[in-house]
């Protein structure tokens, strides 16, 4: 009875007793956090989910991560979920480097017919699971270049740094990314149509 | 551009996947402890394989200087086949007191060319036994004017080599000329050493070095194997008793440290080979070879050598893994060593003394034979080639990592399985200025030891790297025969360039 009234207790309380919780290595705080923030943080593993790295594993090691350095999260600069979700990203580019550097070998991916500035209709209309879906399907280069760009806010030139490529490589595997991404969206919207007639 | 996915981003980073929180929060937990207690379990292990190494190395070095290995004991003694023992002793004085005589038309002639004719091999060892050496015949250097070395004849000394009276008929009296039919023969006794307390060779345990994965139901985290290693033949010592070095191997069962993910374990191979520097630092245990075992120290700070690795890295957790190579160095010396020999001449046609004879008022010269002892500098140089192989069980860790370098650092245990020393002596000391080395017993030791080494790894592709490895091994054991007059103890550092591939 005592346990689950302080259970109770730590469910009440704000963010911040449950971070002084996690600083304490509290159990309770922790698993408050984790439920919190996993699910969200899950569809960021989930876009730099590989064939051999499960989004489970990223996730995993993120709040590992997290639980051992939330003494250096600063609330003033960032809200936990943003600092969560950064060291995801920051988890799943170590895990996929070490795994295969997919992005060594950008540009030996195959070349998509390149047309000036192609636009993206009709991601609006998809669920998000669908978005997710459609993401995953990209090569890993293309998926990790389009996600730090779009999702994460990377600049083409941190790109660069990050995966070791040159900038004009980072910005050319954007702009095949999307056009990837428009042929995707193209080929589904047909799929959708033969599936209604 | 970006501002195309602007509504995209936002849906994305506000939705929530499913997932069964409950699940991944026990998985989570399960990872969290496992990694608390990963610290611990590892200095456990650590601790138990030093342990483990330490006793067996003990138990090993334990049967090596009881009875185990006795050491081998020549005799060379002298006889006149014409002249009993105890004259020949009584005699020796004579000769001794002899010095000093008169010599007219004096010859040298060295006894030891003779006896060496007279005993082949044996006679070898004798005249390799007046320098200190390497090896387990207890060789001690004689004195430079010792004029009574000949009296000599230590017997309590099981490890030094006696040599009972070498002088030929110095007691009988000729007159005018050399003696002539003086034989000297060579008693050669066998060595005590003894196969029946010799360990019998484990057969079932074999050579077999593989690392078996563990069966998954077996409790415990690790178990021992005792592995054969055959010195017998491989170090080309026919002559020594057959013995065993066990070798104790710890098998680790790597599941209960492993992360429990999905992925699975990355297994890294590699194989490298670069430079070797080794430096010997020898010990004396007696002080005849103080100055020797110093010299020596001093002068092979670093031999040249060739390093080559070949192994195995087992991943743990996502920075750390267990490493397990063997290892396989040869490296060369050559030590030059310059010592004083007692050296025994024979005088022949010496005037020994003046015979009056009274009545008739006559004298008569007797001239006869006699041995004198003197000295001569001999400069012996060893070339040596020495060969080892290390079995090495180290923990690593990845220190940092970028796109393409990585720099990894190990460090554990290295286990010497398996030593092998050729070489010979150019001594001009000896009758044939040449002694092979084979006949030198050398142990052949099962010698535990320190090991550390910085991996820096450049990524040629996806699945090879190239390593530069900077690596040192610390010998904690003696190299060399524990009762032996002198000890080593071998420092290996090694630059090596390699390739790494993962699987």
């Amino acid at each position: 009875m005592k346990v689950i009234s302080i259970f109770s207790s730590f469910r009440e309380k704000d963010l911040g007793s449950i971070l002084a919780g996690c600083v304490r290595k509290d159990a309770q705080a922790q698993r408050l956090l984790f439920n919190r923030c996993a699910p969200r943080t899950l569809t960021t593993c989930r876009r730099y989910e590989t064939k051999g790295l499960d989004a489970k594993d990223i996730l995993q090691e993120t709040f590992l991560t997290v639980f051992e350095k939330i003494e250096q999260y600063n609330p003033e600069k960032a809200a936990i979920e943003t600092w969560i979700n950064r060291i995801a990203v920051n988890t799943a580019l170590k895990m996929l480097r070490k795994q295969q550097p997919a992005w060594v070998e950008l540009d030996r991916l195959p070349d998509i017919p390149e047309e000036a500035e192609p636009e993206i209709n009709g991601l609006d209309e998809l669920t998000e699971e669908q978005i997710l879906e459609i993401i995953q399907e990209l090569p890993v280069g293309y998926r990790t270049v389009f996600n730090l760009y779009v999702m994460d806010d990377f600049s083409h030139a941190d790109i660069a740094e990050t995966l070791g490529i040159s900038v004009q490589t980072s910005k050319s595997q954007f702009f095949k990314a999307k056009a990837m991404l428009r042929q995707k969206l193209n080929d589904q919207k047909k799929t959708a149509k033969c599936m209604n007639f | 551009m970006k501002e195309d996915f602007n509504h995209i981003k936002k849906r994305l980073r506000d939705y929530e996947s499913p997932i069964h929180l409950d699940e991944a929060w026990e998985a989570l937990q399960e990872q969290q402890q496992k990694r608390q207690g990963k610290w611990k379990r590892t200095a456990t292990v650590l601790l138990l394989l030093l342990l483990i190494g330490s006793c067996g190395t003990c138990l090993l070095l334990g049967k090596r200087n009881g009875s185990h290995m006795p050491l081998p004991t020549q005799e060379v003694v002298f006889q006149d086949k014409d002249v009993p023992v105890e004259q020949q002793n009584s005699s020796i004085s004579g000769a001794s007191n002899a010095h000093h005589a008169i010599r007219e038309n004096a010859t040298l002639t060295q006894t030891n060319q003779h006896t060496t004719s007279a005993v082949g091999q044996s006679s070898i060892a004798s005249n390799f036994s007046d320098k200190p050496s390497l090896s387990t015949y207890n060789f001690q250097k004689q004195s430079s004017n010792s004029s009574d070395n000949t009296q000599k004849t230590d017997t309590s000394n099981k490890n030094m080599l006696s040599i009972s009276s070498p002088a030929p008929a110095q007691s009988s009296v000729y007159e005018q000329g050399p003696v002539s039919g003086s034989t000297s023969s060579a008693v050669i006794p066998e060595n005590d050493r003894t196969d029946s307390d010799a360990r019998p060779l484990q057969e079932k345990a074999g050579n077999d070095l593989t690392w078996v994965a563990p069966a998954p139901a077996m409790p415990a985290p690790w178990r021992m194997w005792w592995i054969d290693v055959l010195p017998e033949k491989t170090f080309g010592m026919a002559a020594r008793p057959s013995q065993t070095l066990l070798l104790p191997l710890v098998k680790i069962d790597l599941s209960p440290i492993r992360p429990a993910r999905k992925t699975a374990i990355r297994k890294t191979v590699y194989l490298s080979a670069g430079a070797l520097l080794t430096q010997q630092n020898f010990k004396s245990r007696t002080t005849e070879q103080a100055e020797y075992a110093a010299l020596r120290s001093r002068t092979e700070s670093g031999l040249p050598g060739l390093s080559t690795d070949l192994g195995i890295s087992l991943e743990v957790s996502q920075r750390n893994y267990v490493d397990l190579a063997l290892r396989y160095d040869t490296w060369y010396d050559q030590f030059v060593y310059q010592y004083e020999q007692s050296k025994e001449y024979t005088l022949t046609n010496v005037l020994l003394g003046v015979v009056q004879y009274e009545p008739i008022g006559t004298q008569v010269r007797v001239y006869g034979d006699t041995v004198i002892t003197g000295t001569q500098t001999v400069k012996a140089t060893y070339y040596n080639r020495y060969a080892a192989a290390d079995l090495r069980l180290a923990f690593g860790r990845t220190l940092w990592e970028s796109h393409r370098f990585s720099l990894d650092m190990t460090a554990g245990m290295s286990a010497n399985i398996y030593k092998k020393i050729q070489g010979h002596i150019a001594d001009s000391g000896l009758a044939n200025n040449v002694m092979d080395l084979q006949h030198m017993p050398y142990k052949q030791t099962l010698g535990l030891g320190a090991y550390a080494d910085l991996r820096l790894n450049y990524r040629l592709a996806s699945w090879l790297d190239l390593q530069l490895r900077p690596s040192a091994i610390l010998g904690l054991s003696d190299a060399l025969q524990s009762n032996a007059p002198s000890s080593a103890h071998f420092r290996r550092t090694s630059l090596q360039l390699g390739l790494r591939t993962r699987f």
